[in-house]
């Protein structure tokens, strides 16, 4: 088991005021010593509030950035205060923290685990499933990388892949995730998985939804095919 | 040469340019196909086709309605492409600041 000091857990949230509280207590029950970060993007509500309650550190950001702009910021954190692992946990509430230990028994020195919804516990919608088909498939031929959930946001970066890919990722919905497993194979980082539980969100909403989801998965599949990876 | 010489050029190399910085990620999708979508909409929907050839002519260019409606796509084309660039670059300056900032307070 790693050393509990060693551990950083960062959360980002968007007006998730109604489920920011059970995932802190949820988080502080299982790793009471870990930090733990939560990193407000811009929120409207009084998520960054209810965080400062229950004394853990907070960083709020003027206005919304983005989640791939929230977790560049929460692996600098990371890596200025020389973590040695740096968990990225949902603040919505969908996944249980007693799953960051399993992630945490996988993780090395060197690697990034995902982890993985499985479509048993998580009804997926059609939709969402063929996008996730997409995208593992584009994965696979771009980078011949296998990765059954590239969509997951529930991951733990070594030290070593956190200096490694900060600087190479995109602001935007998806970038932070499917476009990240490209640079993190082309610079040679292991990708393990990892099932995880995951339940429905109960509150608030996808910071991504509807049309400017679809705009999103139509320009990251163009990007996939077309873009020259940046070295 | 004459005009749909030229235009069919021009559109060859836009695209070029286009495909060329989306590569190295220099527009933002969304920004750039909203605003294409609209121009494009606006173009062919709010204008009456037929007039507008006789509109330029008017101005003493003689040209048809089809190849004025292509060009002006073009132009709003060009301009929200042109527009597109700027804001990536103005929204990723703002988003760095706020990364800056936010960093910055954790620390002190």
């Amino acid at each position: 088991m790693l050393k509990d000091n060693k551990v950083l857990i960062v959360i980002p949230a968007l007006n998730e005021g109604l489920s920011i509280a059970s995932t802190l207590v949820d988080v502080l029950k299982f790793f009471p010593k870990s930090s733990v970060l939560v990193i407000d993007d811009g929120s409207t509500d009084s998520t960054l509030d209810i965080a400062q309650e229950f004394g853990v550190k907070t960083i709020s950001l003027a206005f919304n950035c983005g989640i791939g702009a929230v977790l560049r910021l929460g692996l600098k954190y990371g890596i200025l205060n020389n973590f040695d692992h740096i968990v990225i946990f949902d603040g919505d509430g969908q996944h249980s923290a007693i799953d960051i230990n399993k992630l945490l028994t996988k993780s090395d020195d060197k690697n990034i685990v995902v982890g993985v919804r499985s479509y048993e516990n998580y009804k997926f919608g059609f939709i969402r499933k063929v996008a996730h088909l997409i995208l593992r498939r584009l994965l696979q031929y771009k980078v011949n990388l296998d990765c059954t959930d590239p969509t997951s946001g529930f991951r733990v970066f070594s030290k070593h892949a956190a200096v490694k890919v900060s600087t190479f990722i995109g602001n935007s919905y998806l970038e932070d995730t499917v476009l990240l497993l490209i640079v993190a194979k082309k610079l040679s980082i292991q990708v393990c998985e990892v099932s995880v539980e995951v339940d429905r969100r109960k509150y608030g909403k996808p910071s991504t939804s509807g049309l400017s989801l679809i705009l999103r998965f139509i320009i990251i599949v163009l990007m996939l095919l077309l873009r020259k990876d940046r070295e | 040469m004459n005009y749909q010489l030229f235009i069919i050029c021009l559109v060859i190399v836009f695209l070029m340019r286009l495909i060329y910085d989306f590569r190295r990620d220099r527009i933002t999708g969304s920004f750039f196909i909203l605003l294409t979508l609209f121009n494009l909409s606006l173009i062919f929907s709010i204008i009456e086709i037929n007039k507008i050839g006789s509109l330029i002519n008017n101005f003493g260019i003689k040209t048809t309605s089809n190849f004025a409606i292509f060009s002006l796509s073009l132009l709003g084309l060009i301009a929200s492409y042109l527009l597109n660039i700027k804001l990536k670059l103005l929204r990723e300056n703002q988003i760095k600041l706020a990364e800056k900032i936010g960093l910055n307070e954790s620390i002190t």
